[in-house]
């Protein structure tokens, strides 16, 4: 028996400090929109240089692509209250013998189908001085997967992707969408761009 | 203040003003198209349907400098694919068959009838990789219902979703080399279907020769 | 009276990998079912860590906002909640020195610098008695011990982890905590319960 369980003061205490807050979906909120309009801005400080569109600064159309990334989370957030997503068991829990060490949950095929599998995109450029790879597994963000640099001037990066078909590019030193030489690419029927295409699926 | 925390006053000035619409209207988007493309995320989100694929349209968007209006068409045809994908591949199709779905359909000439096809073979398993081997078998100029054949054919056989992909890469491997998409398709598929356990009723519907989308038809081997 | 397992406090909802690894995709949905998940008990932790508790949401989303950032390179080398309040541990320490330095130049008795501020804190859930005596006395109980002693006693958190989150050995961490109760039951012994 612990020194805290032998005395009831201590218990009671215990009990007092350890009440939670109520939930504060004001807070909440705040939090993800704060992050992510972080996650948009490049995570070193310094500025990403896009071509000028009709003349409008940098700064400004910078602005305008971090601000409509956090006013979309701003209105995804609405309903994102009411939609729970499914929560299952914790990834480790203490133990009797005060440890922690990870719950085996059995996993079912399809789960296991679904889930991110680590793909590594490689592309070779000596004269960029900084590659990025933007697709649909990253909503386009380049500031979400930079690559890194061999010196044999060999780009590359490994990055999470749920299985399926996706469509990407290089963003190369942040003004240059270039294809992946080695990969298949489709017209976007949207935007009437085109992109390289990936299919990935669980080895 | 340096030109970061700049930044950051500008979002968080922008996220908790009232309206996010504001800091869109600052950037020259114009309140209206930052109203509609909330509008349009809103009701995806509040009919079920996942909303990553419009917010990462909208995004695609804006990194390519497409127009707002053209972004506005967009997003809202992003929403009617995933709708239509949605009934297309029930019951309860998951977020990712749906998102899977709405990614073929964006492909000319993938239709309803063809992702229905899929999930009626494979009813119990996400259909992310035989849809995305669909879509871009069709990108790629196999006509849709051969392709369509193609892949229900291989999943009735058994192959796995590692086969598939299997398949798409060694093709692409083969036309980057300079081998012509049918004769490399032909070959793959024969390879594959070889290893594979014949499916209910003995079709050798997939590995047939393949036409091309421009209507040479089916090429006798 | 209460019998709440001590080492083994009740957890807020977990989270399951697949959650996990959308949000390190950059999947908002899930990042925001993180955030629900942990948000009460970082606000929790980060009230009784700070010297100004009304920083506490503050801090808290700061956190958070490191947290996201980071989460593609988080390799699950640590348990995930264990990675989250060890970066709010961070955060609250550097926050404290901070709050110090500031009150230190703007008030010469270095007693009230210790003493945790503002008894009627309206950010506060609980008015009762009991309740301010236990917040009082846990502001008094010097910061490094009181961090070891909510990791372990609040968060649920083994001595192992613990020591892996904070680098401290696993028997200075056990002294801490002890010298975090002592305090604690001598000054809550005089109270009125």
């Amino acid at each position: 028996m612990t020194d805290a369980e032998r005395d009831p003061v201590l218990r009671r205490a215990l009990d007092e400090l350890r009440k939670l807050p109520a939930a504060d979906a004001a807070a909440m909120r705040r939090v993800v929109v704060a992050a992510a309009a972080a996650r948009v801005a490049p995570i070193d400080g310094e500025p990403i240089m896009l071509r000028p569109r009709r003349g409008r600064s940098i700064r400004m159309w910078m602005v305008a692509g971090i601000a409509a990334a956090s006013a979309f989370v701003g209105f995804s957030l609405r309903a994102a209250w009411t939609s729970r997503v499914d929560v299952a068991q914790p990834l480790a829990s203490p133990t009797p013998a005060g440890g922690a060490r990870p719950i085996l949950r059995a996993v079912s095929a399809p789960e296991l189908e679904g889930a991110a599998i680590p793909h590594q995109f490689v592309l070779e450029n000596t004269g960029a001085h900084r590659i990025s790879i933007v697709g649909d597994f990253n909503r386009w963000n380049p500031a979400s997967a930079p690559m890194r640099r061999s010196s044999d001037g060999l780009w590359s990066v490994t990055i999470p992707i749920v299985p399926g078909r996706h469509m990407y590019a290089f963003m190369v030193d942040d003004s240059l969408l270039t294809l992946d030489p080695t990969a298949p690419k489709a017209r976007d029927p949207d935007l009437g761009t085109d992109g390289s295409i990936i299919i990935v699926g669980r080895p | 203040m340096t030109r970061r925390s700049l930044w950051l006053l500008c979002v968080f000035v922008g996220a908790h003003a009232a309206g996010a619409q504001d800091s869109l209207v600052l950037a020259g988007v114009g309140r209206e198209t930052a109203v509609r493309l909330a509008e349009i995320v809103d009701a995806a989100r509040s009919s079920g349907l996942p909303t990553d694929p419009i917010i990462s349209k909208i995004s695609q968007g804006v990194l390519r400098h497409a127009s707002p209006e053209r972004i506005v068409v967009a997003a809202q045809s992003v929403a009617t694919r995933l709708e239509e994908a949605r009934a297309a591949l029930a019951p309860a199709p998951t977020p990712a068959d749906i998102t899977a779905g709405e990614n073929a359909l964006g492909v000319s000439g993938v239709t309803r009838a063809a992702l229905q096809a899929v999930r009626s073979t494979s009813p119990n398993r996400p259909v992310a990789v035989p849809l995305g081997l669909l879509a871009q078998l069709v990108a790629s100029n196999v006509p849709a219902k051969r392709a369509t054949e193609i892949v229900t054919d291989l999943i009735r056989r058994g192959a796995s979703n590692a086969q598939l992909v299997a398949l798409g890469n060694e093709v692409n491997s083969d036309v980057e080399r300079g081998v012509r998409l049918i004769a490399s398709l032909d070959v793959r598929l024969q390879g594959l279907t070889a290893v594979l356990a014949p499916p209910a009723g003995g079709s050798a519907a997939a590995s047939a020769p393949v036409g091309l989308q421009s209507g040479s038809g089916p090429k006798k081997p | 009276m209460s019998s709440v397992p001590l080492q083994f406090p009740a957890q807020a909802a977990g989270l399951d990998s697949r959650t996990l690894s959308r949000a390190k995709l950059g999947d908002i949905d899930a990042f925001t079912a993180i955030v629900e998940a942990y948000h009460a008990r970082c606000v929790r932790f980060a009230r009784a860590m700070l010297r100004n508790p009304d920083d506490a949401e503050d801090m808290v989303q700061e956190t958070f906002v490191r947290l996201y950032r980071a989460l593609p390179r988080y390799e699950e080398r640590q348990r995930f909640e264990a990675w989250l309040f060890q970066i709010l541990g961070n955060c609250c320490r550097t926050a404290n020195t901070a709050f110090q330095r500031q009150a230190s130049r703007t008030t010469r008795d270095e007693e009230a610098v210790e003493r945790v501020p503002s008894l009627d804190d309206p950010a506060a859930q609980f008015d009762h008695e009991w309740s301010d005596a236990v917040r009082r006395a846990l502001a008094d109980v010097p910061e490094y011990n009181r961090e070891i002693f909510l990791l372990h006693y609040i968060e649920g958190f083994s001595y192992e982890e613990v020591e892996r989150m904070t680098g401290v050995k696993q028997s200075a961490l056990k002294m801490r905590v002890k010298r975090a109760s002592d305090q604690l039951r001598a000054r809550l012994s005089g109270e009125r319960p």
